[in-house]
């Protein structure tokens, strides 16, 4: 079964608020996001069927909401969860739409429960307060070790990742968090948390959240709403171990390509029909193996490749341009701020915005390196739309 | 190799060891260095045990000595 194309992205939002939001509840969070994503597709509760949530139960969530949801997710494998309601859900919806089933005309109960897919907000990333940071980092110690330890320099240009990122962004956007440009030797300079990762070379620990609603292509071309669609054109999910120290390799993630693979994406785009790229990235080293993993670049090549710029706005591949998670915002799981500017990007509506974005590929991890999620997003036109 | 923490004394060492016979687990290093030049890859260890706060004995990885 192929998704793509089948269904769209018509609302994307974060809360109102996002960095320090001391006086929201995780439930609170969620709430404002959802109703803000419904409220940018045009729609009002009353037209939610669905709903998905990683962490907090999808059931509080809807109620809360008023939503008495027919489709229910709560897929929770880490950070990279929202990318993988977003595939169930297109699955759900792309399996319903064999029968045209997406018409609001339909009601016979089979086609009931599948038009009630139509719809439905991805609600994610409640607030994370305790200090995880530390701990991460320590978690994250092997496989941030292994390549270093290849000889080849990698850890000036994994150090560089983040500084590159932010000096690439010399108009951030209003709302990251850390807005000044970050060189190479401020990340050095910064105390060591885990060798080798420096404070700066570790995400952010923020409030905030963000939302998504989702629909068939059928529908969002019949009721067009006030933003330009983002179709899915592919989706990918694996998980490999519950333990970092258990990766089959320190140096590959596992999951990073099986989620990607051609095998289960099904979509028949490539790394060179890739215009703009987020990586989630946790910790300064992980756009490194989303690069190689992903087969954007070889083995070893991706230090050099994001050295050389290709990877700055400007360059043939912008990575992160919101930020990332070590500038721009990390809720504890920060997925869903990949789908967010990817869907920005691909609206044109980014504060960083790349120019020409057709297709954009979010890669999520899950935990540390136990999970991970693919999506390939497009406009219209590269949807065939 | 780990430089903050509230639980213990900082710094300490993080490592994945190979038993010979062939499983993989996480273990502290004690009795080296935590430096990076002293925790090299592949070194040659053996098990210790080191009570925790629950009495209970923790397994922990020391450098192997020649004469055991």
């Amino acid at each position: 079964m192929s998704v793509k194309g089948a269904v769209a992205i018509i609302g994307a939002a974060e809360t109102e608020r996002i960095g320090t939001v001391p006086e929201l509840s995780a439930l609170e969070l969620h709430a404002d996001a959802a109703r803000r994503a419904v409220a940018d597709a045009g729609l009002t509760m009353a037209d939610v069927d669905g709903v998905a949530s990683a962490g907090h139960s999808p059931t509080a969530v809807a109620h809360y909401l008023g939503v008495t949801p027919t489709y229910i997710d709560g897929t929770m494998v880490g950070g990279c969860s929202y990318l993988l309601h977003v595939r169930h859900a297109a699955a759900a919806i792309a399996a319903g739409s064999r029968t045209s089933c997406s018409s609001p005309t339909a009601s016979r109960a089979g086609h009931e429960w599948a038009h009630r897919l139509g719809s439905g907000p991805l609600v994610a990333a409640g607030p994370v307060r305790a200090p995880v940071r530390h701990d991460r980092a320590t978690h994250d110690v092997p496989d941030g070790r292994a390549p270093l330890h290849e000889g080849d320099g990698t850890h000036p240009r994994a150090a560089r990742v983040g500084g590159r990122r932010a000096a690439a962004l010399v108009v951030p956007g209003p709302r990251a968090k850390f807005r000044d440009l970050i060189t190479v030797d401020d990340v050095f300079a910064s105390p060591m948390i885990a060798y080798p990762m420096h404070l700066l070379e570790c995400c952010l620990v923020t409030d905030g959240g963000g939302a998504l609603v989702v629909t068939s292509a059928d529908r969002a071309r019949a009721m067009p709403g006030p933003k330009p669609p983002v179709y899915v054109l592919g989706t990918g999910e694996a998980s490999e171990t519950p333990m970092v120290s258990m990766m089959e390799d320190f140096t590959s993630s596992k999951a990073f390509r099986l989620s990607s693979s051609a095998r289960v994406r099904r979509g028949g785009l490539g790394p060179r029909d890739i215009d703009h790229l987020m990586i989630y990235d946790a910790f300064a080293h992980l756009p490194i193996y989303g690069l190689e993993d992903l087969g954007f670049v070889g083995r070893g090549e991706a230090g050099a490749f994001i050295e050389e710029g290709h990877t700055s706005p400007g360059g043939r591949l912008p990575l992160n341009t919101n930020g990332g998670g070590l500038s721009y915002t990390h809720t504890g799981m920060y997925g869903m701020f990949l789908i967010l500017e990817s869907v920005r990007q691909l609206r044109g509506e980014a504060p960083a915005q790349v120019p020409d974005v057709e297709v954009s590929l979010a890669q999520g991890v899950g935990g540390m390196f136990m999970a991970a999620g693919t999506l390939i997003l497009g406009t219209g036109a590269a949807a065939g739309a | 190799v780990r430089h903050r923490g509230s639980k213990t004394e900082v710094p300490y060492a993080i490592a994945v060891v190979e038993l010979s016979e062939g499983p993989r687990m996480l273990t502290n290093i004690v009795g080296v260095d935590n430096t990076p030049e002293s925790l090299v890859l592949d070194m040659d260890l053996e098990v210790d045990f080191e009570p925790n706060a629950a009495t209970r004995r923790c397994p922990c990885s020391g450098r192997r000595e020649r004469a055991r």
